[in-house]
């Protein structure tokens, strides 16, 4: 461990950590609506629909993320659409975490009582002020435990934009350890800098989960 | 408890045209005709997966049925109507679940507001006021602010009626609305369905209560696989049902009763 290296090479880990958190927070708001709309279509059960998303879930799914970020790196200029590292890294991430974050979200979709759906409408409500007045405040806080940690494992996952050649906190801390020999010192760094982040999302989803809890008087596991 | 007195006029408020219902190959109805004239009280009884259950959600189209017709207050009832004039058709008829299946993330009160400004287009102001007034009347009036999971299931089931009752509905439908609470709780959610009875209102309830059958309901109709087995003025079927099936389940119902 020799920290003197750290501040020698400090500019480029800074900067590795600031692309970290942009792949990090735009995979997030990318994958989140279209997971989001991903899980809806899929519970609103609309036939040719439902099949095409399944299929399309699960392919993404059942591919290593490396994979996709390559198809996405070196396929996208096969099909015309020539793409910086870090748009392509965006873009596979956010289609892998989507494809997760849409079977988390409709699990907690799907676990909302029928009979919330029933009542809904009898009273005559329309389908999209069901979605959004009845089901979709009751999914949230069964949806927040598992949203949270996949969005914990795309942060982690943003190392892999590594592969495509996107100078992040990994690549940074990479490329430092084998120009001074010194692994230990920037391996440590870098993961003592990711726990950093993926610790203030522990702490939010705590808070979050505790916020639920009081704004819809749950009682765990209650109704 | 006596007989609780209520006016029956001679217009029809439900039709039901040989309803028929499967789910895959079980078959829920089979072909069932029914009628109720406004202000009428029919007390639906059966053994459980008779078609009970079934039937009131068809007369809502909450399951469509195969086939058959659902006139209500004259007016037909059906898919045919097109998604939004079905909806609104859906809300005149009020329906009490044997879950309650109060929104457990709103309180009281926007349990009761949310679908008459939703659905009826009222100003929270109205929705509200409204709301008190039921409220008031299911005797819950200090109950606004609660939540769900705060009330006693007997309460939850009269915020429940209230909560139908909001929408101003032409008839109501009770699917066993007593079945899931504590005995001590029961009389309770009946007070109120007897009070609403007593104001005139066309209900369908499927029950085991047969001394609520008895005090309130204008007649009978009695459920077996799918069909209906019996029916008839409450008196007579209670004292001397035709059918075996209905000699069968009465006579089991009134022993516990």
């Amino acid at each position: 461990m020799n920290p003197a290296r750290l501040i020698e090479y400090w500019p480029q880990l800074w900067e590795g950590l600031l692309v970290t958190l942009q792949i990090s927070a735009a995979t997030l708001i990318l994958a989140t609506p279209v997971a989001l709309l991903i899980a809806i279509l899929r519970e609103a059960r609309v036939p040719v629909v439902n099949a095409l998303l399944i299929v399309a879930v699960n392919a993404v799914r059942l591919l290593p993320a490396v994979i996709v970020l390559f198809f996405v790196f070196y396929g996208g200029p096969q099909l015309g659409l020539s793409l910086s590292p870090m748009a392509a890294a965006i873009i596979g991430l956010s289609v892998m975490g989507a494809a997760y974050m849409s079977e988390d979200i409709r699990a907690g979709l799907s676990a909302v009582d029928r009979g919330q759906y029933q009542a809904a409408r009898a009273l005559g409500l329309s389908p999209a002020r069901i979605f959004c007045r009845i089901i979709i405040p009751q999914a949230i806080p069964l949806i927040v435990p598992p949203y949270m940690t996949r969005a914990i494992i795309m942060v982690k996952g943003s190392s892999l934009a590594s592969m495509v050649a996107v100078g992040e906190l990994t690549a940074a801390a990479s490329r430092a350890s084998s120009i001074t020999y010194d692994p230990f010192t920037f391996i440590l760094f870098a993961g003592a800098l990711y726990l950093i982040i993926s610790g203030a999302l522990v702490l939010f989803q705590a808070w979050a989960e505790r916020h639920l809890r009081r704004r819809y008087r749950l009682t765990p596991g209650g109704r | 408890m006596t007989h609780v007195p209520h006016h029956v006029e001679e217009r029809l408020m439900v039709q039901a045209i040989n309803l028929k219902k499967t789910y895959g190959t079980y078959v829920a109805l089979e072909d069932v005709s029914l009628s109720v004239r406004k202000g009428e009280v029919l007390a639906i009884v059966g053994g459980s997966g008779s078609g009970k259950s079934t039937l009131l959600r068809c007369l809502n189209f909450l399951d469509p049925p195969d086939s058959g017709e659902v006139i209500v207050d004259g007016r037909q009832m059906g898919a045919a109507l097109g998604e939004r004039a079905l909806r609104r058709r859906r809300a005149d008829i009020g329906m009490v679940f044997q879950q309650f299946n109060l929104f457990p993330h709103f309180t009281v009160l926007q349990n009761l507001i949310e679908a008459p400004m939703a659905v009826r287009g009222l100003s929270r102001k109205e929705a509200t006021a409204r709301a008190r007034d039921l409220l008031a009347q299911v005797g819950l009036a200090d109950k606004e602010a609660r939540f769900p999971s705060e009330l006693s299931g007997g309460q939850q089931q009269r915020v429940a009626i209230a909560r139908a009752l909001a929408m101003e509905p032409q008839v109501m439908l009770f699917d066993e609305p007593t079945s899931a609470l504590d005995p001590e709780l029961v009389e309770e959610v009946l007070n109120v369905m007897r009070n609403l009875a007593a104001q005139g209102m066309t209900m369908l309830v499927v029950t085991h209560e047969m001394q609520f059958a008895r005090d309130v309901a204008d007649r009978i109709v009695v459920f077996d696989q799918g069909r209906i087995v019996e029916q008839g003025p409450t008196a007579e079927v209670l004292r001397n049902p035709q059918h075996p099936r209905s000699q069968a389940f009465l006579k089991r119902l009134l022993r516990t009763s």
